[in-house]
């Protein structure tokens, strides 16, 4: 007791000391509030390796292969460019941008190139399609379809979440200092996934908060889909016995980023979303009770007449955006995926004739008929689109 | 006088006692503080001059090769014993500073064991032993295998052409009258374009001075700064304070200096005016929200990223520059393109000096 009384002054401090660091802790956590996301783990930081630069000996995922500091590198000058880019930024060209100086088959400055799968390949089990990005934005002429660049970063422009017209169109959903390689499927480690996402409504102020990295305790938000709606059941990978998009049995979306939260949030929220390819401003995509049926909307007439995994008429399944979508492009209209719920080489052989399409997850035999391949589907928008009977 | 009284006069007047000497030790440390500064040349005049480069039947004045001294017969002008480099190079790599002449060294023939690899300007080492694109070539032997004597991003000062190597001053160099300066003639020979500077006092303050070398930051013609009285052979106790600016246009820069020759590389033509830059911007502010928010230099001195300040005698976070030097050592580093870091390396081997500044690219 008396060496207690003589040491309580020390003890008094070493236990303040404590609580002060553990304070610390938390008001960093509160202050920062998600996991500031690290260029080296990054898939440009990682496995980025422009030709040139690369033949002068600087290693993989060095600044250099994007920018270039003084546009002057082993004793040739280039013009200079925005961001120190070693090729002009072309903001919002949908063939020209910067990002496709990399992001492309033949021509790629990459060494070795980069192969980009669509979505329905790599998260589906899907038959190949598109093998880079350059292509799925720049579909040959026919049913494909793919986000305008231009009307992406106009969009982002109006929203006056810190866009402008110096941004790179990519960079409304992607953080090229940030976004990872998402293919394989890899946890994170903190709930979520390894992601190349970042919100547009992050961009001015969590420009490093990646978006599906973290489940709800470490985020407290709702970055998967599994925090979005416990009802979210993944749809079948290829082959009908596993699940995507990790080709896995873990079907209820702690592996798949909040998709609904990351494209509804700040674009397809209202009726502003111009369409270049349309013509006219996009529908609305309403997500919740009052909206869509493939959301939160509830039937229960089982007129839908869904197919495994979605046969349980009494629960209210709600969709992923990319369970249906491409992010890039598709050789479908309306960025149709050509691999949907286990069912591959779907192929909408013209506008809205989407029996192929919808019949990955449904089945017609409750349906009016006509209900064939020559079928309009949408019926001048009496029948199905967003916002009707969907 | 009362008991009392006397103990407060006591008091008093050793009171007084204690000021005084208090004030005789602010004197005293203000004195030896400017002298320490003083980089006026003192010692024996046969340090550096040699009256008739003849003693004893043989010559006095000695050449260096990069590597080695050898007496030559061939006086040198100014009556010096030594060429520029001969006199600031050790045969070491532990000589940070000439023990006889006190000259900073800039040149040691074996890897340089003190402080950052070298002086605040990095070490010649580099650029003659190992390859020629970690500094400048001041080396008749060793010029820059892709560039040649061609400065990219601009062009010698002088206006003239790119013929002959780059030397330590004159008009193919970076001390003295290099023509530089608007109102400066520039100088060809490398002793002549210093001349006076290492007699002259470089007692701070130093705010460029085109009428008279010594009067400028490290005998850089028109160049404002603060020096280390130790040239940054340590930093943590004391470092060179930049000028800085956020105005192309204002020439008692160090990055202005460096704009002489690289002008592309400091001009609102060649890096533009705002974000986003055309090339890494120089003589900007750093910025102090977002990720550069995290790094003040006035508290935490970073000897691999450090800034100019646009007073440099009252460095605030508000008025902290970027650089060339930022970036870059003047001389030579081990570095790819005398970089302060390994740059090239990075990620894998090498260092995120990038990530002082732009704390989120880590």
């Amino acid at each position: 007791m008396k060496r207690y009384l003589r040491n309580r002054g020390k003890i008094l401090i070493f236990m303040m000391l404590m609580a002060t660091l553990a304070l610390s802790v938390f008001f960093y956590k509160m202050a920062l509030g998600f996991y500031a996301a690290k260029y080296t783990e990054s898939a440009h930081g990682k496995y980025a390796n422009r030709i040139d630069p690369r033949d002068l000996g600087y290693v993989v995922g060095n600044c250099v292969h994007c920018h270039e500091q003084h546009a002057s590198i082993g004793g040739t000058g280039s013009s200079p460019e925005q961001f120190l880019l070693f090729y002009p930024n072309n903001s919002s060209s949908q063939n020209n941008n910067f990002c496709f100086q990399c992001h492309k088959g033949a021509g790629s400055v990459q060494f070795g190139g980069i192969t980009n799968y669509t979505y329905s390949k790599n998260f589906g089990g899907g038959t190949q399609t598109y093998t880079n990005i350059y292509d799925a934005f720049n579909p040959l002429a026919g049913t494909a379809s793919s986000h305008n660049l231009s009307d992406v970063l106009n969009h982002a422009i109006k929203r006056n979440i810190g866009f402008t017209s110096n941004n790179n169109a990519c960079a409304v959903c992607h953080n090229p200092h940030t976004a990872q390689r998402n293919y394989p499927v890899a946890l994170s480690g903190m709930g979520g996934v390894n992601t190349a996402l970042r919100r547009p409504v992050d961009y001015a102020t969590q420009n490093t908060n990646l978006w599906g990295d973290e489940d709800l305790a470490h985020s407290g938000l709702n970055e998967r889909m599994i925090d979005y709606d416990s009802k979210y059941i993944s749809p079948y990978y290829k082959g009908g016995l596993t699940f995507e998009p990790a080709n896995n049995l873990t079907n209820d979306g702690r592996n798949l980023p909040n998709f609904v939260n990351f494209c509804v949030s700040q674009c397809h929220t209202s009726n502003d979303v111009y369409s270049t390819e349309r013509g006219r401003n996009l529908t609305v995509i309403e997500w919740e009770a009052t909206g869509d049926q493939h959301g939160r909307n509830f039937d229960p007439s089982g007129l839908g007449v869904t197919v495994a995994p979605y046969t349980n008429i009494n629960f209210n399944y709600v969709l992923s955006c990319t369970d249906c979508h491409e992010p890039h492009g598709s050789t479908n209209e309306w960025l149709l995926r050509t691999c949907v719920n286990g069912k591959d080489n779907i192929s909408v052989p013209g506008p809205y004739r989407w029996l192929d399409f919808c019949t990955a997850c449904h089945s017609v035999s409750e349906h009016y008929s006509p209900w064939d391949s020559t079928t309009n589907c949408n019926q001048s928008g009496v029948c199905h689109q967003h916002g009707k009977l969907f | 006088m009362n008991k009392r009284q006397r103990a407060q006069s006591r008091g008093r007047s050793a009171k007084s006692k204690v000021y005084v000497f208090c004030m005789l030790l602010v004197a005293l440390s203000s004195l030896l503080y400017a002298l320490s500064l003083d980089a006026k040349v003192t010692g024996y005049c046969s340090n550096c001059h040699t009256m008739h480069n003849s003693q004893n039947g043989r010559p006095v004045a000695q050449d260096f090769d990069g590597s080695s001294f050898s007496f030559t017969d061939t006086p040198k002008e100014g009556l010096l014993i030594y060429s520029c480099l001969g006199c600031h190079s050790a045969t070491n790599g532990a000589t940070w500073q000439d023990s006889a002449t006190k000259a900073p060294i800039v040149f040691n023939t074996v890897e340089p064991t003190y402080g950052v690899k070298g002086l605040a300007a990095g070490n010649f080492f580099y650029v003659s032993a190992t390859v020629d694109d970690t500094g400048h070539n001041i080396l008749a032997t060793n010029p820059d295998g892709i560039l040649d004597d061609t400065p990219p991003g601009g062009s010698f000062p002088s206006g003239g052409s790119y013929a002959g190597r780059l030397r330590c001053s004159g008009t193919r160099g970076c001390h003295g009258h290099n023509g530089g300066q608007s109102g400066d003639s520039a100088i060809d020979d490398e002793t002549s374009a210093l001349k006076g500077a290492h007699h002259g006092s470089d007692t701070p303050p130093l705010n460029g001075d085109l009428s008279d070398v010594a009067r400028n930051y490290r005998f850089l013609l028109g160049i404002a700064g603060k020096e280390d009285s130790d040239w940054e052979q340590e930093t943590s106790t004391s470092h060179n304070e930049y000028k800085g600016d956020t105005n192309f246009g204002v020439t008692n820069t160090i990055s202005y200096l460096c704009s002489e020759c690289h002008g592309n590389f400091h001009s609102s033509d060649g890096v533009g005016s705002a974000s986003p830059w055309l090339r890494h911007p120089t003589d900007i502010l750093l910025p102090q929200t977002g990720e550069y928010a995290t790094y003040d230099p006035t508290t935490t001195y970073n000897n691999l990223v450090p800034v100019a300040y646009i007073d440099f005698d009252n460095p605030s976070r508000a008025t902290a520059v970027v650089m060339c030097l930022s970036c870059h050592r003047a001389h030579a580093s081990p570095w790819f393109k005398m970089m302060r870091w390994d740059y090239k390396g990075w990620p894998g081997s090498g260092t995120n000096g990038c990530g002082a500044c732009h704390t989120s690219k880590d």
